[in-house]
């Protein structure tokens, strides 16, 4: 008898933690893809070619504060958000030029499919990688990015966006800047990954034709977007990621650890 | 009052050499020949005093603060909470901005 009220409780934490959960996924289903034009029509710093072309270059600017991140939750009407729901993404991202002005920023969904803030995340590596080697004009990727980044993604990445089914590793709201394209531009060693040797939290089985060479299969993370190839320290082994086609990974942005991906 | 420990790094030591203000665009040059721009508020007047060194930069919303060695802090308004700073050194080098 005395065990009945806490059987009840524990049924009643069961029901109300599974409403939370459902709570969570409607509003995912409901997350806006792309911002409100009247917020967030972009917004850009006044650097120019060479500030971005220099090594570390979105180290030197600020990160966005709370204050202005929940500001912008706010002005989107989100007063709820469970981790990993979102991230205050910058619209056109700080390595090609954007700014921390709420005119820049929006809460972009993780958990969308296909198109979430990993998505755009592969966007934004590959325009950092097309203006950076100067085959894109920074101004025309700024403004591309700004008015349409799915349409963007299309043009620059290709027109099937890889479902990705991750989640931010850094809670929502707590000021800490995840997952845009700044993240990975100095990116040599793979840092993101689970100890050598640990086994992938996805696994897959590796694929028989692995030779490390283009048109081959690699490993992606498509966590950090750095490509393994086989033999080398991490292939097949970081948390999140795929065994890829090498033309595709480098076609979708995604690029050699260390420059070569031994 | 946050402390901003990534300009308090580049630009604490430096000593102000000028100041200059046109319409809402603040430039404080350093004897490093750097100079640091700052698009403050309508209405804000420039305070800063030349010979003097900064110690340590504090920010909070619209405020910036310049602790100084010796004189008093110096409190700048700036436009808006983010987007407002920019750091560049004596080559036109970008060092920091927000």
């Amino acid at each position: 008898m005395k065990l009945f009220p806490v059987r009840l409780l524990l049924v009643a934490f069961l029901l109300a933690a599974c409403a939370t959960l459902a709570t969570a996924q409607d509003s995912a289903v409901t997350a806006p893809i792309m911002p409100d034009p009247k917020l967030t029509p972009g917004d850009v710093l006044d650097v120019n070619l060479s500030d971005i072309q220099e090594h570390g270059y979105s180290k030197k600017v600020r990160n966005v504060p709370v204050a202005v991140k929940r500001q912008v939750y706010a002005s989107y009407g989100i007063t709820h958000w469970v981790t990993g729901e979102y991230e205050v993404d910058h619209l056109i991202p700080l390595s090609i030029g954007g700014s921390n002005s709420p005119r820049n920023l929006w809460p972009e969904s993780y958990l969308t499919e296909p198109w979430n803030a990993r998505t755009k995340d592969r966007l934004e590596y590959r325009l950092l990688v097309l203006v950076r080697s100067g085959k894109l004009d920074l101004h025309t990727a700024q403004q591309e990015i700004a008015r349409d980044w799915i349409a963007a993604y299309k043009k620059y990445v290709g027109p099937d966006p890889v479902a990705t089914k991750s989640r931010s590793r850094y809670p929502a709201g707590t000021g800490r800047a995840a997952g845009d394209a700044s993240a990975l531009q100095d990116e040599v060693p793979d840092t993101e990954t689970t100890a050598p040797g640990a086994a992938p939290a996805q696994t897959q089985a590796a694929p028989s034709s692995a030779t490390g060479e283009q048109g081959a299969q690699v490993w992606v993370n498509t966590k950090s977007g750095v490509i393994w190839k086989p033999g080398s320290r991490y292939y097949g082994k970081t948390k999140q990621g795929r065994y890829m086609n090498a033309d595709e990974a480098l076609k979708a942005g995604y690029h050699y650890a260390g420059g070569t991906g031994n | 009052m946050h402390s901003n420990q990534k300009l308090t790094r580049i630009i604490a030591g430096r000593t102000v050499s000028g100041t200059t203000q046109a319409d809402n665009l603040l430039t404080l040059t350093f004897d490093d020949g750097s100079a640091m721009r700052v698009k403050v508020a309508a209405g804000y007047t420039n305070t800063a005093v030349a010979g003097d060194k900064i110690v340590k930069v504090q920010q909070q919303g619209t405020t910036l603060l310049l602790d100084m060695e010796t004189g008093g802090p110096l409190k700048i308004d700036t436009a808006e909470a983010t987007s407002s700073v920019m750091l560049r050194d004596k080559a036109g080098k970008l060092e920091y901005a927000d």
